[in-house]
Protein backbone atom coordinates (compact mmCIF):
# COMPACT_ATOMS: atom_id res chain seq x y z
CA UNK A 1 0.00 0.00 0.00
CA UNK A 2 2.54 2.33 1.04
CA UNK A 3 4.28 1.51 -2.51
CA UNK A 4 1.76 2.28 -4.37
CA UNK A 5 1.01 5.73 -2.54
CA UNK A 6 4.55 6.61 -3.03
CA UNK A 7 4.68 5.49 -7.03
CA UNK A 8 1.22 7.81 -7.12
CA UNK A 9 3.49 10.58 -5.32
CA UNK A 10 6.47 10.13 -8.12
CA UNK A 11 3.63 10.17 -10.82
CA UNK A 12 2.14 13.26 -9.66
CA UNK A 13 5.69 14.66 -9.27
CA UNK A 14 6.79 13.94 -12.29
CA UNK A 15 3.59 15.61 -14.46
CA UNK A 16 3.63 19.08 -12.31
CA UNK A 17 7.57 19.35 -12.58
CA UNK A 18 8.73 22.54 -14.19
CA UNK A 19 10.24 20.48 -17.44
CA UNK A 20 7.15 19.10 -18.51
CA UNK A 21 5.21 22.18 -17.71
CA UNK A 22 7.42 25.02 -19.09
CA UNK A 23 7.05 27.71 -21.40
CA UNK A 24 7.74 25.17 -24.34
CA UNK A 25 5.04 22.79 -24.54
CA UNK A 26 4.76 23.49 -27.88
CA UNK A 27 7.26 24.92 -29.25
CA UNK A 28 6.22 24.42 -33.08
CA UNK A 29 2.86 25.37 -32.64
CA UNK A 30 4.09 28.32 -31.04
CA UNK A 31 6.64 29.14 -33.87
CA UNK A 32 3.73 28.55 -36.12
CA UNK A 33 1.80 31.08 -34.35
CA UNK A 34 4.32 33.17 -34.51
CA UNK A 35 4.49 33.57 -38.08
CA UNK A 36 0.57 33.34 -38.64
CA UNK A 37 -0.83 35.68 -35.83
CA UNK A 38 2.00 38.24 -36.01
CA UNK A 39 3.83 38.14 -39.18
CA UNK A 40 1.96 37.50 -41.86
CA UNK A 41 -0.65 40.12 -40.93
CA UNK A 42 1.86 42.59 -40.60
CA UNK A 43 3.49 41.79 -43.67
CA UNK A 44 0.16 41.88 -45.48
CA UNK A 45 -0.84 45.71 -43.94
CA UNK A 46 2.63 46.86 -44.86
CA UNK A 47 3.03 45.17 -48.36
CA UNK A 48 -0.64 46.36 -49.29
CA UNK A 49 0.76 49.77 -48.35
CA UNK A 50 4.47 49.11 -50.12
CA UNK A 51 2.15 48.12 -53.46
CA UNK A 52 -0.27 50.76 -53.26
CA UNK A 53 -3.58 48.36 -52.66
CA UNK A 54 -3.43 49.67 -49.10
CA UNK A 55 -3.68 53.84 -48.54
CA UNK A 56 -0.63 54.53 -46.64
CA UNK A 57 -0.52 55.53 -43.19
CA UNK A 58 3.22 56.30 -42.00
CA UNK A 59 2.28 55.63 -38.06
CA UNK A 60 0.00 52.24 -39.03
CA UNK A 61 3.05 51.11 -41.40
CA UNK A 62 5.92 52.09 -38.54
CA UNK A 63 4.06 50.10 -35.64
CA UNK A 64 3.07 46.97 -38.60
CA UNK A 65 6.79 46.65 -39.32
CA UNK A 66 8.05 47.13 -35.46
CA UNK A 67 6.06 44.20 -34.89
CA UNK A 68 7.39 41.90 -37.02
CA UNK A 69 11.36 43.32 -36.05
CA UNK A 70 10.00 42.48 -32.64
CA UNK A 71 9.23 38.58 -33.54
CA UNK A 72 12.72 37.35 -34.53
CA UNK A 73 14.45 36.98 -31.35
CA UNK A 74 11.05 35.18 -29.73
CA UNK A 75 11.26 32.84 -33.07
CA UNK A 76 14.42 31.29 -32.91
CA UNK A 77 14.07 30.47 -29.11
CA UNK A 78 11.61 28.02 -30.24
CA UNK A 79 13.47 25.50 -31.98
CA UNK A 80 14.90 23.11 -29.18
CA UNK A 81 16.93 20.16 -30.57
CA UNK A 82 13.70 17.63 -29.80
CA UNK A 83 11.56 19.70 -31.97
CA UNK A 84 13.61 18.38 -35.15
CA UNK A 85 12.15 16.32 -38.00
CA UNK A 86 8.52 17.10 -37.18
CA UNK A 87 6.43 15.71 -39.85
CA UNK A 88 3.79 18.17 -39.09
CA UNK A 89 6.60 21.20 -38.86
CA UNK A 90 7.87 23.15 -42.08
CA UNK A 91 11.13 23.55 -40.39
CA UNK A 92 14.20 21.96 -42.53
CA UNK A 93 16.71 20.17 -40.31
CA UNK A 94 19.80 23.00 -41.70
CA UNK A 95 18.03 25.25 -39.09
CA UNK A 96 19.96 22.67 -36.33
CA UNK A 97 22.84 22.04 -38.33
CA UNK A 98 23.44 25.49 -39.41
CA UNK A 99 21.79 27.30 -36.04
CA UNK A 100 24.55 30.21 -36.53
CA UNK A 101 23.28 30.85 -40.44
CA UNK A 102 19.70 30.56 -38.77
CA UNK A 103 20.08 33.26 -36.33
CA UNK A 104 22.03 35.47 -38.67
CA UNK A 105 19.35 35.02 -40.83
CA UNK A 106 17.23 35.82 -38.24
CA UNK A 107 19.20 39.12 -37.32
CA UNK A 108 18.57 39.78 -40.90
CA UNK A 109 15.01 40.28 -40.50
CA UNK A 110 15.47 42.29 -37.38
CA UNK A 111 17.34 44.75 -38.40
CA UNK A 112 15.27 45.12 -42.21
CA UNK A 113 12.17 45.42 -40.32
CA UNK A 114 13.28 47.94 -37.53
CA UNK A 115 14.87 49.46 -41.37
CA UNK A 116 11.35 49.41 -43.03
CA UNK A 117 9.52 50.82 -39.80
CA UNK A 118 11.80 54.08 -39.63
CA UNK A 119 11.27 55.06 -43.20
CA UNK A 120 7.93 54.89 -43.00
CA UNK A 121 8.21 58.46 -40.96
CA UNK A 122 10.13 59.47 -44.73
CA UNK A 123 7.11 58.70 -46.77
CA UNK A 124 5.35 55.74 -49.00
CA UNK A 125 8.32 55.95 -51.31
CA UNK A 126 11.02 55.34 -48.90
CA UNK A 127 8.70 52.28 -47.00
CA UNK A 128 8.55 50.75 -49.87
CA UNK A 129 12.13 50.57 -50.65
CA UNK A 130 12.67 48.97 -47.32
CA UNK A 131 9.30 46.68 -47.65
CA UNK A 132 11.18 45.01 -51.00
CA UNK A 133 14.56 44.53 -48.69
CA UNK A 134 12.49 43.01 -45.64
CA UNK A 135 11.04 40.74 -48.06
CA UNK A 136 13.83 39.64 -49.75
CA UNK A 137 14.99 38.81 -45.80
CA UNK A 138 11.80 37.06 -45.22
CA UNK A 139 13.20 35.14 -48.62
CA UNK A 140 16.73 34.31 -47.70
CA UNK A 141 15.39 32.21 -44.92
CA UNK A 142 12.72 30.76 -46.26
CA UNK A 143 15.40 29.66 -49.11
CA UNK A 144 17.81 27.46 -46.70
CA UNK A 145 15.54 26.92 -43.46
CA UNK A 146 11.76 26.29 -44.55
CA UNK A 147 10.45 23.20 -46.68
CA UNK A 148 6.76 23.83 -47.36
CA UNK A 149 4.68 20.85 -46.61
CA UNK A 150 1.40 22.63 -46.62
CA UNK A 151 -0.62 24.57 -48.73
CA UNK B 1 20.50 -29.38 -76.61
CA UNK B 2 23.56 -28.01 -78.25
CA UNK B 3 21.32 -26.52 -80.79
CA UNK B 4 19.51 -24.59 -77.99
CA UNK B 5 22.21 -23.32 -76.59
CA UNK B 6 23.56 -22.21 -79.98
CA UNK B 7 19.76 -20.12 -80.42
CA UNK B 8 20.12 -18.88 -77.15
CA UNK B 9 23.72 -17.43 -77.67
CA UNK B 10 22.87 -16.22 -81.44
CA UNK B 11 19.58 -14.31 -79.77
CA UNK B 12 21.89 -12.60 -77.18
CA UNK B 13 24.07 -11.53 -78.98
CA UNK B 14 21.36 -10.06 -81.85
CA UNK B 15 19.41 -8.36 -78.53
CA UNK B 16 22.71 -7.05 -77.08
CA UNK B 17 23.41 -5.56 -80.50
CA UNK B 18 19.98 -4.29 -80.77
CA UNK B 19 20.32 -2.70 -77.38
CA UNK B 20 23.84 -1.24 -78.87
CA UNK B 21 22.02 0.57 -81.88
CA UNK B 22 19.33 1.64 -80.28
CA UNK B 23 21.75 3.06 -77.28
CA UNK B 24 23.72 5.32 -80.02
CA UNK B 25 23.72 9.26 -79.79
CA UNK B 26 21.96 10.32 -82.82
CA UNK B 27 23.17 13.84 -82.94
CA UNK B 28 22.08 16.96 -85.34
CA UNK B 29 24.17 17.57 -88.76
CA UNK B 30 25.99 20.89 -89.26
CA UNK B 31 23.33 21.53 -91.43
CA UNK B 32 20.96 22.25 -89.14
CA UNK B 33 22.68 25.09 -88.25
CA UNK B 34 20.95 28.27 -89.87
CA UNK B 35 22.79 31.51 -91.16
CA UNK B 36 22.25 33.88 -88.33
CA UNK B 37 23.55 36.91 -86.54
CA UNK B 38 23.38 36.32 -83.04
CA UNK B 39 21.44 38.56 -80.27
CA UNK B 40 23.51 38.92 -77.22
CA UNK B 41 20.17 40.53 -75.15
CA UNK B 42 18.41 37.65 -76.08
CA UNK B 43 20.79 35.37 -75.30
CA UNK B 44 21.02 37.05 -72.27
CA UNK B 45 16.80 36.51 -71.44
CA UNK B 46 17.49 33.19 -72.41
CA UNK B 47 19.98 32.81 -70.13
CA UNK B 48 17.39 33.97 -67.05
CA UNK B 49 14.82 31.90 -68.04
CA UNK B 50 17.13 28.87 -68.42
CA UNK B 51 18.18 29.53 -65.02
CA UNK B 52 21.60 28.28 -65.97
CA UNK B 53 23.16 29.55 -62.50
CA UNK B 54 20.78 28.12 -60.45
CA UNK B 55 22.56 24.67 -60.89
CA UNK B 56 26.04 25.53 -63.08
CA UNK B 57 27.48 28.89 -60.93
CA UNK B 58 29.52 27.88 -57.47
CA UNK B 59 26.83 27.28 -54.55
CA UNK B 60 26.94 28.80 -51.41
CA UNK B 61 26.55 32.73 -50.35
CA UNK B 62 27.73 35.96 -51.92
CA UNK B 63 27.70 37.32 -48.41
CA UNK B 64 30.34 34.69 -47.34
CA UNK B 65 30.85 32.58 -44.14
CA UNK B 66 28.23 30.27 -42.32
CA UNK B 67 28.63 26.70 -41.63
CA UNK B 68 26.12 26.30 -45.34
CA UNK B 69 28.18 27.51 -47.51
CA UNK B 70 30.70 24.91 -47.17
CA UNK B 71 28.24 22.59 -48.23
CA UNK B 72 28.19 21.62 -51.81
CA UNK B 73 24.01 21.54 -52.27
CA UNK B 74 23.70 25.30 -51.15
CA UNK B 75 20.69 26.19 -52.91
CA UNK B 76 22.61 29.49 -53.28
CA UNK B 77 25.16 30.61 -55.84
CA UNK B 78 28.34 32.93 -55.01
CA UNK B 79 28.35 34.60 -58.43
CA UNK B 80 25.21 34.09 -60.66
CA UNK B 81 28.02 34.98 -64.03
CA UNK B 82 30.37 32.85 -63.02
CA UNK B 83 29.33 29.31 -63.86
CA UNK B 84 32.57 27.40 -62.62
CA UNK B 85 30.21 24.50 -61.62
CA UNK B 86 30.77 22.32 -58.63
CA UNK B 87 27.52 21.96 -57.46
CA UNK B 88 25.71 18.76 -56.29
CA UNK B 89 22.80 17.26 -56.73
CA UNK B 90 21.30 14.59 -54.20
CA UNK B 91 18.91 12.45 -55.59
CA UNK B 92 17.89 8.50 -55.98
CA UNK B 93 20.22 7.74 -58.50
CA UNK B 94 23.16 8.99 -56.75
CA UNK B 95 25.04 12.25 -56.50
CA UNK B 96 25.50 14.19 -59.62
CA UNK B 97 28.24 16.87 -59.63
CA UNK B 98 27.65 19.90 -62.46
CA UNK B 99 30.14 21.03 -64.96
CA UNK B 100 32.13 23.94 -65.53
CA UNK B 101 30.19 25.51 -68.19
CA UNK B 102 31.89 28.91 -68.39
CA UNK B 103 33.93 30.13 -72.11
CA UNK B 104 37.14 28.83 -70.01
CA UNK B 105 38.74 26.86 -73.15
CA UNK B 106 39.82 23.80 -71.25
CA UNK B 107 37.79 24.00 -67.91
CA UNK B 108 34.95 25.21 -69.21
CA UNK B 109 32.99 25.15 -72.90
CA UNK B 110 34.79 27.97 -74.22
CA UNK B 111 36.70 25.82 -77.04
CA UNK B 112 33.07 24.36 -78.47
CA UNK B 113 31.39 25.06 -82.03
CA UNK B 114 27.66 26.21 -82.08
CA UNK B 115 26.70 22.80 -83.53
CA UNK B 116 28.03 21.15 -80.21
CA UNK B 117 26.25 23.39 -78.49
CA UNK B 118 23.05 22.75 -79.87
CA UNK B 119 23.72 19.12 -79.52
CA UNK B 120 24.10 19.19 -75.90
CA UNK B 121 21.08 22.03 -75.24
CA UNK B 122 18.50 20.07 -78.21
CA UNK B 123 19.57 16.01 -78.21
CA UNK B 124 21.46 16.16 -74.81
CA UNK B 125 25.07 14.70 -76.41
CA UNK B 126 28.33 16.09 -75.65
CA UNK B 127 30.98 17.04 -77.81
CA UNK B 128 32.62 13.56 -77.51
CA UNK B 129 29.62 11.88 -78.44
CA UNK B 130 28.62 10.93 -75.13
CA UNK B 131 24.93 10.92 -73.43
CA UNK B 132 24.21 13.56 -71.00
CA UNK B 133 22.48 12.63 -67.77
CA UNK B 134 18.73 14.14 -68.01
CA UNK B 135 19.45 15.28 -64.62
CA UNK B 136 20.60 17.96 -67.09
CA UNK B 137 16.95 19.10 -68.45
CA UNK B 138 17.63 18.76 -72.08
CA UNK B 139 14.29 17.27 -72.16
CA UNK B 140 13.05 20.28 -71.36
CA UNK B 141 15.49 22.68 -73.56
CA UNK B 142 14.86 20.68 -76.29
CA UNK B 143 11.53 22.27 -77.64
CA UNK B 144 13.58 25.52 -77.68
CA UNK B 145 14.08 27.75 -80.91
CA UNK B 146 17.60 26.57 -81.93
CA UNK B 147 17.99 30.82 -82.74
CA UNK B 148 17.60 31.00 -79.24
CA UNK B 149 20.01 28.40 -78.53
CA UNK B 150 22.33 30.17 -80.15
CA UNK B 151 21.91 33.75 -78.92
CA UNK B 152 22.66 31.95 -75.05
CA UNK B 153 25.98 30.85 -76.31
CA UNK B 154 26.73 33.99 -77.44
CA UNK B 155 25.93 35.80 -74.29
CA UNK B 156 27.61 32.84 -72.33
CA UNK B 157 30.91 33.34 -74.27
CA UNK B 158 30.73 36.89 -72.57
CA UNK B 159 30.74 35.39 -69.47
CA UNK B 160 33.87 35.34 -67.01
CA UNK B 161 35.82 31.73 -67.48
CA UNK B 162 36.89 29.73 -64.88
CA UNK B 163 39.65 27.61 -64.48
CA UNK B 164 38.25 25.01 -61.74
CA UNK B 165 38.39 21.04 -62.81
CA UNK B 166 34.89 18.90 -63.18
CA UNK B 167 34.50 16.16 -60.91
CA UNK B 168 32.64 12.64 -61.65
CA UNK B 169 29.39 12.07 -60.65
CA UNK B 170 28.97 9.41 -58.08
CA UNK B 171 26.47 7.19 -58.61
CA UNK B 172 25.37 3.76 -58.89
CA UNK B 173 25.09 1.03 -61.19
CA UNK B 174 23.62 0.99 -63.12
CA UNK B 175 23.41 4.75 -63.62
CA UNK B 176 27.04 4.83 -63.89
CA UNK B 177 26.89 3.92 -67.20
CA UNK B 178 26.02 6.37 -70.05
CA UNK B 179 25.56 3.91 -72.47
CA UNK B 180 22.29 3.20 -70.62
CA UNK B 181 21.16 6.88 -70.90
CA UNK B 182 20.86 6.13 -74.75
CA UNK B 183 18.38 3.22 -73.39
CA UNK B 184 16.32 5.50 -71.57
CA UNK B 185 16.33 8.33 -74.31
CA UNK B 186 14.79 5.48 -76.86
CA UNK B 187 12.30 4.89 -73.89
CA UNK B 188 11.75 8.45 -72.32
CA UNK B 189 12.69 10.96 -74.39
CA UNK B 190 11.58 11.91 -77.78
CA UNK B 191 13.83 15.00 -79.02
CA UNK B 192 12.16 17.75 -81.03
CA UNK B 193 12.35 18.60 -84.28
CA UNK B 194 14.73 21.70 -84.20
CA UNK B 195 12.47 24.26 -84.12
CA UNK B 196 12.31 27.90 -85.71
CA UNK B 197 11.33 31.08 -83.53
CA UNK B 198 8.99 31.49 -86.19
CA UNK B 199 7.36 28.05 -85.89
CA UNK B 200 6.70 29.52 -81.95
CA UNK B 201 4.13 32.05 -82.33
CA UNK B 202 3.68 35.20 -80.96
CA UNK B 203 0.86 35.27 -79.23
CA UNK B 204 0.99 35.79 -75.01
CA UNK B 205 -0.31 31.71 -74.69
CA UNK B 206 2.17 30.42 -77.39
CA UNK B 207 5.01 32.88 -75.64
CA UNK B 208 4.14 31.57 -72.33
CA UNK B 209 3.85 27.92 -73.50
CA UNK B 210 7.49 27.89 -74.70
CA UNK B 211 8.80 29.81 -72.01
CA UNK B 212 7.22 27.15 -69.63
CA UNK B 213 8.12 24.21 -71.48
CA UNK B 214 11.28 24.81 -73.46
CA UNK B 215 14.16 27.44 -71.45
CA UNK B 216 11.96 27.54 -68.17
CA UNK B 217 11.77 24.04 -67.65
CA UNK B 218 9.25 23.79 -64.78
CA UNK B 219 8.32 20.54 -65.37
CA UNK B 220 11.28 19.33 -64.47
CA UNK B 221 10.73 19.90 -60.94
CA UNK B 222 6.60 20.53 -61.09
CA UNK B 223 5.54 17.26 -62.81
CA UNK B 224 5.99 14.00 -61.31
CA UNK B 225 8.56 10.90 -62.61
CA UNK B 226 8.09 7.45 -62.82
CA UNK B 227 10.10 4.68 -61.36
CA UNK B 228 12.55 5.62 -64.51
CA UNK B 229 12.40 9.11 -63.68
CA UNK B 230 10.50 9.85 -66.67
CA UNK B 231 8.22 13.04 -66.55
CA UNK B 232 4.67 11.75 -66.54
CA UNK B 233 3.22 14.05 -69.27
CA UNK B 234 -0.66 13.38 -68.42
CA UNK B 235 0.05 15.00 -64.76
CA UNK B 236 2.12 18.09 -66.39
CA UNK B 237 2.84 20.53 -64.06
CA UNK B 238 0.32 19.07 -61.09
CA UNK B 239 3.06 19.03 -58.02
CA UNK B 240 5.62 16.15 -57.60
CA UNK B 241 7.48 15.41 -54.46
CA UNK B 242 11.15 17.08 -54.41
CA UNK B 243 13.55 14.91 -56.43
CA UNK B 244 16.55 16.16 -54.41
CA UNK B 245 15.35 16.06 -50.84
CA UNK B 246 12.61 16.18 -48.62
CA UNK B 247 9.26 18.25 -49.16
CA UNK B 248 6.77 19.05 -52.06
CA UNK B 249 6.73 21.01 -55.30
CA UNK B 250 3.24 22.30 -55.76
CA UNK B 251 0.56 22.00 -58.37
CA UNK B 252 0.81 24.43 -61.06
CA UNK B 253 -1.86 23.95 -63.07
CA UNK B 254 -5.46 25.79 -62.33
CA UNK B 255 -6.25 23.12 -60.52
CA UNK B 256 -7.93 23.70 -56.90
CA UNK B 257 -5.07 22.70 -55.00
CA UNK B 258 -2.80 24.48 -57.47
CA UNK B 259 -3.57 28.03 -59.30
CA UNK B 260 -6.91 28.65 -59.42
CA UNK B 261 -7.18 31.18 -56.92
CA UNK B 262 -4.61 33.40 -58.21
CA UNK B 263 -5.28 36.01 -61.03
CA UNK B 264 -2.59 36.04 -63.44
CA UNK B 265 -1.06 39.26 -61.97
CA UNK B 266 -0.79 37.32 -58.97
CA UNK B 267 1.43 34.98 -60.89
CA UNK B 268 3.32 37.36 -62.39
CA UNK B 269 3.95 39.32 -59.19
CA UNK B 270 5.36 36.38 -57.77
CA UNK B 271 7.88 36.09 -60.15
CA UNK B 272 8.83 39.58 -60.16
CA UNK B 273 9.01 39.71 -56.33
CA UNK B 274 8.82 36.15 -54.76
CA UNK B 275 5.48 36.89 -52.42
CA UNK B 276 2.22 35.01 -52.91
CA UNK B 277 -0.86 37.30 -52.76
CA UNK B 278 -0.72 37.17 -49.43
CA UNK B 279 2.73 38.39 -49.07
CA UNK B 280 4.25 35.29 -47.67
CA UNK B 281 7.24 34.81 -49.65
CA UNK B 282 8.68 32.03 -51.61
CA UNK B 283 11.13 29.33 -50.21
CA UNK B 284 13.71 26.29 -51.08
CA UNK B 285 14.89 25.85 -54.94
CA UNK B 286 12.04 28.36 -56.21
CA UNK B 287 14.01 31.38 -54.72
CA UNK B 288 16.69 30.53 -57.34
CA UNK B 289 14.38 30.12 -59.86
CA UNK B 290 12.45 33.90 -59.10
CA UNK B 291 15.32 35.22 -58.71
CA UNK B 292 16.25 34.04 -62.71
CA UNK B 293 12.46 35.03 -63.57
CA UNK B 294 12.76 38.71 -62.25
CA UNK B 295 15.47 39.01 -64.96
CA UNK B 296 13.25 38.12 -68.20
CA UNK B 297 11.08 41.54 -68.13
CA UNK B 298 7.64 41.94 -67.51
CA UNK B 299 6.28 40.55 -70.52
CA UNK B 300 7.78 37.47 -70.49
CA UNK B 301 6.57 37.04 -66.89
CA UNK B 302 3.06 38.16 -68.24
CA UNK B 303 3.17 35.28 -70.69
CA UNK B 304 4.27 32.69 -68.28
CA UNK B 305 1.57 33.45 -65.80
CA UNK B 306 -1.09 33.63 -68.82
CA UNK B 307 -0.53 30.44 -70.29
CA UNK B 308 -0.76 28.70 -66.34
CA UNK B 309 -3.99 29.81 -66.10
CA UNK B 310 -4.73 28.36 -69.29
CA UNK B 311 -3.72 25.14 -68.41
CA UNK B 312 -6.43 22.24 -67.37
CA UNK B 313 -6.87 21.98 -63.87
CA UNK B 314 -5.09 18.69 -63.26
CA UNK B 315 -5.54 17.22 -59.35
CA UNK B 316 -1.99 15.67 -59.39
CA UNK B 317 -0.90 12.74 -57.26
CA UNK B 318 -1.81 12.40 -53.75
CA UNK B 319 0.97 14.34 -51.21
CA UNK B 320 1.92 11.95 -48.40
CA UNK B 321 -0.39 12.74 -45.49
CA UNK B 322 1.49 15.17 -42.74
CA UNK B 323 0.70 14.59 -38.97
CA UNK B 324 -2.63 15.43 -38.27
CA UNK B 325 -3.45 17.47 -34.61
Amino acid sequence: MKIFQFIVLIALGLGFSPVATDAQADPIADRKALMKKTVLPNTKLTGGMANGAIEFDASKAEAAARAIAGIPAKFVKLFPEDSAGDPDSSAKDEIWSDMKGFLKAADKLTASANAAADAAKAGPDAFKAAFIKMSESCKSCHQLYRLKKEE
Amino acid sequence: MRKAVKFIAWFVTLALAGLYFLSAPDPLPAAKIPAYSVDIKNGETMYHAGGCASCHAAPGSAEGATDKTKKCDDPRSKNKMVLSGGRCLKTKFGKFIVPNISPHKTAGIGSWTKLEFVNAMLRGISPGGQHYYPVFPYTSYHQMAIEDVLDLKSYMDTLPPSNTTNKSHDLEFPYSVRRFIGLWKWLKFEAAKPGSRKDIGESLAERGRYLVRGPGHCGQCHTPRDALGGLLSKLTLSGAPNASGKGWVPNITSHKSGLKAWSENQIADLLATGLTPEFDSIGGDMVAVQENMKEIGASNRAAIAHYLKSLKPIEGIKRPPGKKK
